[in-house]
């Protein structure tokens, strides 16, 4: 079998499409990109600049609560709102910002290309690994490097060594110091593991990343407690919380983009002769949605529709949920699964992934959905 | 407080300003003190509309308040102007018509048919409204040493740095020996007429001609378009005056054959779209600012062609989706190859890879 033929005959729950009917499908999805991004314009433009507000407040309202983080409820309701600033600063406002989402708007403000997030991952670096590197080569085993980070096995396709009985304690890690290894993702540092790449390598490509580590370390753990006085423990402590809640809740919700039970890897071969009708399907096969109401939406940064997102990463994604229904009627006219289901259901298929994969399992003959 | 203090002083601000820059960015800046002075910012110019001015029916003046990072303008030259419009920020240059060392300046808008900025200058813009500007450009100026004889062509809004230098001209030198050639469709189209009439009753040395190519009203006005001949009528030391001239694409090119036959030296600005010229399978210029680079390509797209010029552009689908080869166009025209969209929007985004070239484009890159 080909690599074509393998990459079309994988989950059962796709009908196998002929090249034509691949074009035509493509050409759908091209069509319905173009009919949303003809009325972008006044209202997603409002809708960022608020986006932005909002981070911006909360975050001045969180410090500020912390400041009198000596009373319990003023720590609970500060550590939580700054985490949600954190959040949505990482999410809906920066994640789209950098795709580009917004660069129609003319706005030095919110250029995809020099827009910085708050966190201590670089944005140029950002920029390569997520959106060049991930979005191009989606789920395609040894390119992208989002399956597993390079620390994590996630899928039969991968080959097992010892250090992967670790899975849920590195699962466990990743989670909690998610913004930090996030930060490391671009060093590739399994790569020193197998000698091919030096630690010299690394140190240089840290510099960038040093820096923005000190600065934002110099941020929460520094300078905002020391303004604080007498008070900068619940600062300190409150930083600290507000951080990890932003770091458990990012983890969580990209780790149900790729990894639920029925997304698919595929093989470096098919980049070959991928059209771009075959690009749509491999993002689609290698993505999930998670079902929630609209503020669900907005703090997963529109996440929720991971499989719009990977068709259309450069539509703001506030337009996703209204694109959503198209997408899955027109899966669903080419026979083609449309991964989606609540956030418990989908997060608990990816823990047993997690688990399973930490064993050595036979590596699949075809290239059949874990 | 002596030198020494003030040196410390200073170094201790920098250690300030470089610790709240390492917490803030100048994006945050703007949006906190943009709380009790909206017209802040740490980098952006940004203006305030603090008077208007109609000066015909369709020609609006506007009186701007710079920031403190406005740096000032040479006469004649002009000033980007930029205004959100439905959520995009559109970008038009303006002749400044007042004279440099003022508190504000002032633009002068003659609103075009289907103009987009120019009809929403007349219709949305109202007085305390903030808009942000680029910085002064433009090659349209007077010389440090004033000629001893100057000749301006201006046809319609044209006039607009025509004025400004004509004023800075007279101010440099009361008894400058000028003569401006003014063209127009119709009475209505002589802008700033009212104040060019002022300025010749005060400097007997300044001469304004009329010409008008529709109905003529007053016998001392010339009929019809630019030529050599109805130039030697008003003008006929030409050939001894420094020439100025600007306005829309045909009298600049007129003016431009007669002095160039004449073996004349001219300076010109043009008003209106630059030409649109590629046909399929032409080749188009692009120039790369910050490389240094001008280089003339038929490669269908602009990635193919940076690439071709031995460029090593950023890129990576090479498919419009990750955005990493985007890259600022300053001007020109370009096409989507994927959507089709035509962009002739100065200083937009394109992605290089799926954006072909249909006019002469400058890129920063």
């Amino acid at each position: 079998m080909t690599a074509f033929e393998n990459l079309y005959k994988t989950s059962q729950k796709n009908r196998v499409l002929s090249p034509a009917e691949i074009d035509a499908f493509g050409a759908e999805l091209d069509a319905l990109r173009q009919s949303v991004m003809d009325s972008v314009g006044e209202r997603e433009a409002t809708y960022i600049r608020n986006v932005q507000k909002f981070v911006r407040y909360s975050e001045i309202g969180g410090r500020a609560l912390l400041m009198a983080g000596i009373f319990p409820p003023a720590w609970l309701l500060g550590a939580g709102l700054l985490g949600v600033s954190k959040i949505v600063d990482n999410m809906e406002l920066g994640h789209n910002v950098m795709h580009g989402q917004y660069d129609w708007m003319n706005d030095p403000a919110f250029n995809g290309n020099t827009f910085d997030w708050d966190t201590v991952c670089t944005a140029d670096n950002w920029r390569h690994t997520h959106n060049y590197m991930h979005h191009t080569y989606t789920n395609v085993q040894d390119v992208d490097h989002d399956i597993g980070y390079g620390v994590l096995r996630l899928f039969p396709e991968q080959e097992w060594s010892p250090r992967f009985l670790l899975n849920p304690i590195m699962a466990g890690f990743l989670a909690v110091t998610f913004q930090w290894t996030l930060a490391l993702q671009s060093l590739e540092l399994e790569k020193v593991l197998h000698g091919d790449k030096t630690w010299k390598q690394v140190r240089e490509e840290f510099k960038p990343i040093g820096a923005k580590m000190r600065s934002k370390f110099f941020k929460d753990y520094v300078f905002f407690p020391l303004i604080a006085g007498p008070f900068f423990l619940p600062v300190l402590t409150g930083n600290i919380a507000a951080n990890l809640i932003r770091n458990l809740w990012t983890f969580s919700i990209i780790f149900c983009g790729h990894f639920t039970e029925d997304a698919e890897t595929f093989p470096e071969d098919c980049l070959k002769t991928e059209t771009r009708g075959q690009w749509y399907l491999r993002q689609i096969r290698g993505s999930s949605n998670l079902e929630g109401g609209r503020w669900f939406d907005f703090m997963t940064g529109n996440l929720s529709y991971q499989i719009e997102h990977h068709l259309f990463p450069t539509v703001p994604a506030v337009r996703y949920k209204e694109m959503s229904v198209k997408v899955r009627e027109i899966c669903q006219r080419y026979g083609q699964h449309y991964n989606s289901g609540p956030f418990t259901k989908q997060f608990s298929t990816v823990l047993k992934r997690i688990f399973r994969y930490s064993l050595p399992t036979a590596k699949p003959t075809t290239l059949a959905a874990a | 407080m002596n030198a020494n203090a003030s040196l410390s002083n200073s170094k201790s601000l920098n250690v300030v300003a470089a610790t709240f820059q390492k917490i803030f960015d100048s994006n945050w800046l703007d949006f906190a003190v943009g709380h009790v002075n909206p017209l802040f910012s740490v980098e952006r110019t940004k203006a305030r509309v603090v008077a208007f001015h109609q000066e015909t029916p369709d020609t609006l003046s506007i009186e701007l308040q710079p920031n403190q990072n406005w740096a000032g303008f040479q006469p004649g030259q002009f000033v980007p102007v930029r205004v959100d419009i439905k959520g995009t920020i559109h970008e038009r240059c303006y002749s400044i018509t007042s004279l440099p060392g003022a508190d504000t300046i002032r633009i002068t808008v003659k609103r075009q048919a289907g103009g987009l900025m120019s009809t929403w200058l007349h219709q949305h813009l109202v007085v305390g409204d903030i808009v942000e500007l680029g910085a002064a450009g433009g090659d349209f100026t007077l010389p440090a040493l004033l000629p001893e004889k100057l000749l301006f062509i201006a046809g319609g809004s044209g006039v607009t740095p025509v004025f400004s230098m004509i004023r800075e001209a007279l101010k440099r030198r009361a008894d400058a020996d000028i003569v401006l050639g003014f063209y127009a469709r119709n009475y209505a189209d002589f802008i700033l007429l009212d104040e060019l009439e002022a300025l010749r009753e005060k400097h007997a040395n300044f001469r304004i001609q009329l010409c008008i190519t529709g109905e003529r009203m007053f016998a001392e006005d010339l009929v019809g378009r630019f030529s050599g001949k109805q130039l030697k009528q008003y003008c006929a030391d030409f050939a001894d005056r420094a020439a100025f001239v600007c306005g829309p694409a045909g009298l600049i090119e007129a003016v431009v054959a007669h002095h160039d036959e004449a073996g004349l030296p001219l300076s010109k600005e043009y008003f209106g779209l630059p030409p649109v010229a590629k046909t399929p399978g032409a080749s188009a210029e692009v120039v790369y600012l910050k490389s240094g680079m001008t280089v003339e390509t038929s490669e269908p797209t602009l990635l193919q062609a940076a690439e071709k010029a031995g460029l090593k552009p950023k890129f990576g689908c090479r498919m419009g989706v990750c955005n990493s080869c985007t890259c600022t166009k300053k001007e020109g025209v370009v096409r989507n190859v994927i959507s089709g969209d035509i962009d002739d929007t100065p200083n937009s985004l394109i992605r290089l890879c799926i954006s072909e070239p249909l006019s002469a484009v400058k890129l920063d890159m």
